[in-house]
């Protein structure tokens, strides 16, 4: 009698799904993974390398061969437009200094497509080169600044610095 | 086929940051989980997400894994325990029933006999369904399902008799 309660249970079986969707499913959990570790600098480093690794990144990495591209408008629109095909709508900030780029995504595709922006923060130590978009805050060494675009489209960055930063901002 | 010794490998390369490494490992084992996630959900939706929350809490639960078990009795309780708490802090075992079996229509090649002992599995206790589960459709003796359920194997044997009553009758397979 088990058995047969054993055999029946079995014949129930778990609905399929496509080939597509379990091809795609490991890069979701992972791409999930990233986008929590982009939060964390001291993580990036590692699973940009390794989804370099799985090619997903490859065309950024070959764009950015050993340190990050020379701040021209050109080469950050580039870059800009590189990462926010491989994450539609989930780029808040894009954040590139001389330890590389670190990204900054929201958890779901919400993030509305407008005009990106370019945001230089520099002090004596270095600069910090940030793209991102109005109605964003920047954070950088515990300085958060509200970046915005007012009527004119001039860029507008509002916030206190505590590490002597010179900002710039224009749109990219 | 994926040897001990590679699988072993993605899991040392995973603790150490490695995406394409725990991608191998969600590559492997992901049918595994999405099974057990379904089957103690019955929707393909909840299964989806509970399988990505599995396997979320797996990667940050890594230096923790120490090899004593088989990794995918690490995983399975893990995945129990993503059913399980989604059960609790959503509490609607019955809500989710009922939507089973008022779904106007099943998924294309769910047939009848599936729907119902879908339905059937859905009427068990929680803790009912996981022990049944891993030892009917997973093949795990009681042993091995105390372990990833966390408690004796007494209470699993219990359970699963208590589980076989209710279907035998519900499913009419006396």
């Amino acid at each position: 009698m088990k058995s047969d309660l054993d055999k029946l249970l079995k014949s129930g079986r778990v609905p399929e799904r496509s080939l597509g969707y379990w091809e795609h499913f490991p890069k979701r959990v992972i791409r999930h993974l990233t986008a929590t570790a982009t939060r964390d600098p001291r993580h990036w480093g590692a699973w940009a390398m390794s989804l370099a690794g799985a090619g997903v990144l490859a065309g950024i990495f070959l764009f950015l061969p050993s340190r990050p591209p020379a701040p021209t408008p050109v080469a950050y629109g580039r870059l800009y437009r590189e990462i926010t095909a491989l994450f539609p709508n989930q780029v808040q900030a894009i954040v590139v200094d001389e330890h590389g780029v670190k990204l900054e995504l929201s958890e779901t595709a919400n993030v509305p497509r407008s005009q990106p922006l370019l945001v230089n923060a520099c002090n004596p130590a270095g600069c910090r080169h940030v793209i991102t978009f109005s109605g964003q805050q920047v954070k950088i060494n515990g300085d958060t600044w509200d970046v915005l675009v007012n009527g004119q489209n001039e860029v507008v960055v509002a916030g206190r610095s505590t590490d002597r930063y010179q900002i710039e901002a224009r749109t990219l | 086929m994926v040897t001990g010794d590679e699988e072993a490998d993605w899991i040392k390369r995973s603790r150490d940051g490695d995406a394409a490494a725990f991608e191998a490992l969600v590559a492997k084992y992901q049918r595994m989980i999405h099974a057990l996630t379904y089957r103690m959900t019955g929707s393909m939706a909840d299964a989806e997400d509970l399988a990505q929350e599995t396997f979320i809490r797996a990667y940050r639960q890594l230096p923790s894994y120490r090899g004593a078990a088989k990794f995918s009795s690490w995983l399975y309780r893990i995945g129990i325990n993503a059913c399980l708490n989604w059960k609790k802090s959503r509490n609607r075992r019955e809500q989710v029933y009922e939507e089973f079996t008022q779904q106007e229509t099943q998924p294309d090649n769910t047939d009848e006999i599936t729907a119902k002992i879908q339905a059937a599995l859905l009427q068990l206790p929680d803790k009912q369904r996981a022990a049944l589960i891993l030892t009917v459709y997973e093949e795990l003796n009681h042993a091995e399902a105390a372990r990833i359920l966390g408690c004796s194997e007494t209470t699993v044997s219990w359970r699963i008799f208590m589980a076989r009553k209710k279907l035998k009758v519900w499913l009419q397979c006396e």
